[in-house]
């Protein structure tokens, strides 16, 4: 053992006792040295300490972070819940509409138009959801914000990606690919919207919300399928109350 | 769609952007978990919300620390998980106490554990984690990404714009030491 008056701590030892990856034995030996080493078991206490605060100021950041995600789809569902409320009330005035669409307008795909638009609608102003977010981005959750499309995809694409986080590069991606579907630009909608892998719920949506827009009536119901067969999927009602509407379509 | 228990639990413990982005995945797939919690434990929507999180993270810590190795389904074990927060938040409720210490301590030997509870007062909690903001947004993130998340030291390098994982490495030292310093101050 160490003498006690010309100890020195070693912080790697410490760090390598703190992570839990010291041998058994080795940590033994070494909280047998913490009881009888004053300066040991300062220097311990306030390593613990230190990483301790780390954690809990990290766990708690990640629970707000993980907290946005749940506003942002609350958010999401509430206009889209207010839609379908406002749908059932116009119901008759809706369905005598369809009648004369039926007999004037054979076309379809004129008539899933009038479902996408019963039940599509533009996600909420993006929030801030990082503390150090740049100003790149701000500038372009501005611009999606005013439905500037064009300004939007030009911003979103000026963010360099190495300097943002994996779960912004997705949403990014997703606010990307509303806006190239709001210009019509089918492809690369499509393509930054398979991008938003860390918004599987709200890009599985809106996926098939694009190809119900393109007319690929086929596509929408097998996107629209997956979603409903999912009931812990937030968009899984309206998946299966759009998927009845199109089956009657079909009708 | 989500990964395999397995997949989730290999990425969790590689860290890092792995990680983070399972994270958030596992978060959305199961959030209605949140309504459950509303209408099981009749908790208002801030701690069902606030007991989700929590569990989501926890879970994480204890795949890395190798307590949860896909025994049970992870939907299950997150859902246990969720319903013991969310009585806890209803005992916490009762007692009118704020933050658990114990539910924020990273894994580290029983001794350190016991070491720092006489040090985490209750009350100093908030104080403690307010010591963070003091550091500056370099030294919280480095400290963050490597302590937390996992990341190594290229990978921060790269997140924050440093040259290399030695200039990141020296930095992480001098930021832990500064958070030594800000708390030792604090008990003085």
């Amino acid at each position: 053992m160490a003498k006690k008056d010309t100890y020195t701590p070693d912080p790697e030892r410490i760090q390598l006792y703190l992570s839990g990856n010291m041998p058994k034995a080795d940590q033994l030996v070494f909280e047998n040295e913490i009881d009888n080493i004053p300066l040991l078991r300062e220097a311990v206490q306030e390593a613990a300490l230190a990483k301790w605060t780390i954690h809990a100021y990290a766990n708690k950041e990640e629970m707000k972070a993980l907290n946005k995600l749940y506003e942002n789809n609350a958010r999401t569902a509430r206009v889209i819940n207010s839609m379908h409320y406002r749908w059932m009330a116009v119901a008759a005035v809706i369905g005598l509409l369809l009648v004369a669409y039926f007999v004037f307008k054979p076309a379809s795909v004129k008539n899933m138009e009038q479902i996408f638009a019963s039940y599509y609608e533009i996600p909420a102003s993006p929030d801030i959801m990082a503390i150090d977010t740049e100003e790149a981005l701000r500038k372009a959750d501005k611009a999606f914000g005013e439905k500037d499309w064009n300004a939007a995809i030009e911003a979103y694409g000026q963010i360099h990606e190495d300097s943002i986080s994996s779960f912004q590069l997705s949403r990014i991606a997703f606010f990307k690919g509303i806006s190239y579907m709001e210009l019509g630009n089918w492809d690369q909608a499509e393509n930054s919207l398979l991008g938003a892998d860390q918004h599987p719920e709200q890009s599985q949506w809106y996926l098939a919300m694009l190809a119900l827009k393109q007319g690929e009536q086929e596509k929408a119901k097998e996107r629209l399928a997956s979603i409903s067969s999912n009931s812990d999927h937030y968009y899984a009602a309206q998946a299966k109350s759009l998927l009845d509407e199109l089956e009657h379509l079909k009708e | 769609m989500l990964p395999s228990d397995q997949d989730i639990i290999e990425g969790i413990r590689k860290g890092g952007t792995a990680r983070q982005r399972l994270a958030s995945q596992i978060y959305q797939q199961f959030m209605g978990y949140v309504y459950k919690g509303q209408q099981r434990y009749k908790l208002n929507l801030e701690e069902a919300m606030d007991a989700y999180a929590d569990a989501v993270t926890g879970v994480c810590r204890h795949i890395e620390a190798g307590k949860f190795r896909g025994e049970s389904k992870l939907s299950t074990y997150l859902f246990k998980s969720f319903s013991n927060r969310c009585v806890d938040k209803l005992r916490r409720r009762a007692s009118n106490a704020n933050v658990e210490w114990e539910g924020l301590t990273p894994s580290m030997p029983d001794k350190a554990k016991t070491m720092i509870q006489e040090l985490v007062v209750q009350e100093d909690i908030q104080r403690l984690l307010s010591l963070m903001d003091e550091l500056g947004e370099n030294c919280k993130k480095i400290l963050i990404d490597s302590e937390y998340y996992g990341f190594n030291m290229e990978e921060i390098a790269e997140r924050i714009g440093f040259k290399n994982a030695a200039s990141v490495s020296s930095m992480k030292y001098r930021c832990l030491d500064k958070l030594k310093k800000l708390i030792g101050k604090r008990n003085s």
